[in-house]
């Protein structure tokens, strides 16, 4: 987001604050798209990710007082989405217990040539995304869909950068032994 | 997780593609990579990620079934409290009825009862469908930034102010808005 546009949605959110309804309805028609990307990359049917649209900007409408300026509208924006995803989730209890604990079996298990050529499979790649924990999805869909730097993806999610990068590592073990997997081989590398 | 992990550069890599980070970061990863070949593999992983995670999911532009029902859950505490203004402004324009009354008693000088509307605002008025409740009319104003100030009169017509810079252009395209909206029978602006 340039800064006109960072400045133009403070200027929304300090409205929203003061109970303006017109400008919580920009606000949505500017941000509807981008929150709909990221809830249906995290929740993974249409349905739910109106849902989390839909709580994420009344979220906006309740905290916007609460917004202190010290991160970019967008990256507090979609901390507010990842929560309110985390929660649908955990309320469908479709989160498994490795979501939350980031704990994975990270010795390399897949012969490299197998994911090189698994990944030149778009069709692939694609599944073995979305077979991720919500909480690493969500970590690759900031860094590649909104392009946001690690800090940023880190204030956005609510844990430090460590974390992040963690999550990448364990994001990477795991795509690396389902395009293995979808490949074949399995041999070790 | 351990500080060694923390320093992995293959933790930039989704970084290093997206072009966020910093210069001696970037220059580390570069170096892991020039280091071992088959990392190669590793980044042309992410690579291929990457790609897929740039083509956009269907979704809508936008929702207008999702914002009416956000709108709907909106608590009308949060909203302009425009009926304690209708209310402050129909106590206003009986006192300022009585002044003009007194006035024109003591001069015998005609003077309108409204001289000329407040100089930073239009003034309409506007007769809503007989179902509107007040809430949708409310609703339905705030998101003109228009506010009630008087009304309803014995026709049932409402006087509603918006500030001018709301249109530049002239109080036309205010006029234009609110008529397509389906609470709005009719609407012209105040004489």
């Amino acid at each position: 987001m340039n800064d006109e546009v960072e400045t133009q949605a403070r200027q929304w959110i300090a409205h929203i604050a003061s109970g303006r309804q017109s400008a919580l309805e920009t606000f949505y028609r500017h941000f509807h798209a981008q929150v709909q990307q990221f809830a249906l990359r995290l929740v993974g049917n249409a349905a739910d990710a109106a849902e989390v649209t839909n709580e994420s900007m009344l979220e906006v409408w309740r905290s916007a007082s609460a917004y202190a300026g010290e991160s970019k509208v967008r990256t507090w924006l979609f901390g507010i989405v990842n929560h309110r995803a985390i929660d649908l989730l955990r309320r469908r209890r479709r989160l498994h217990s490795d979501d939350f604990e980031d704990v994975v079996d990270d010795s390399p298990s897949c012969h490299i040539a197998d994911v090189i050529g698994g990944a030149q499979d778009a069709g692939h790649v694609r599944e073995c995304v979305k077979q991720l924990p919500e909480r690493q999805k969500a970590v690759v869909h900031l860094a590649f869909f909104e392009e946001l730097s690690y800090p940023e993806v880190a204030e956005a999610l609510k844990v430090p950068v460590g974390t992040i990068k963690t999550r990448v590592m364990h994001a990477k073990v795991r795509l690396q032994q389902c395009l293995s997997a979808r490949f074949g081989s399995g041999r070790p590398v | 997780m351990t500080a060694e992990r923390d320093e992995d550069p293959a933790a930039l890599l989704p970084w290093y593609l997206n072009g966020t980070l910093e210069d001696d970061e970037h220059e580390r990863v570069e170096r892991w990579l020039r280091a071992a070949p088959e990392r190669e593999a590793e980044l042309a992983m992410w690579r291929a990620v990457r790609s897929d995670a740039r083509n956009p999911l269907p979704v809508p532009a936008f929702d207008e079934v999702g914002w009416r029902r956000l709108r709907a859950k909106l608590p009308v505490a949060r909203k302009t409290p425009w009926l304690k203004i209708a209310a402050a402004a129909s106590v206003l324009l009986v006192a300022g009825l009585q002044t003009a009354i007194l006035l024109r008693e003591e001069t015998g000088v005609h003077r309108p009862l409204a001289e000329s509307p407040l100089a930073d605002q239009w003034q309409f008025r506007a007769r809503f469908v007989e179902t509107a409740t007040v809430a949708d009319i409310g609703a339905m104003l705030d998101r003109h930034d228009a506010q009630l100030i008087a009304g309803p009169s014995a026709l049932g017509l409402y006087t509603i102010a918006i500030p001018k810079r709301a249109s530049p252009s002239g109080p036309q395209a205010l006029v234009d808005a609110l008529k397509v909206e389906p609470l709005v029978v009719e609407i012209s602006v105040a004489p």
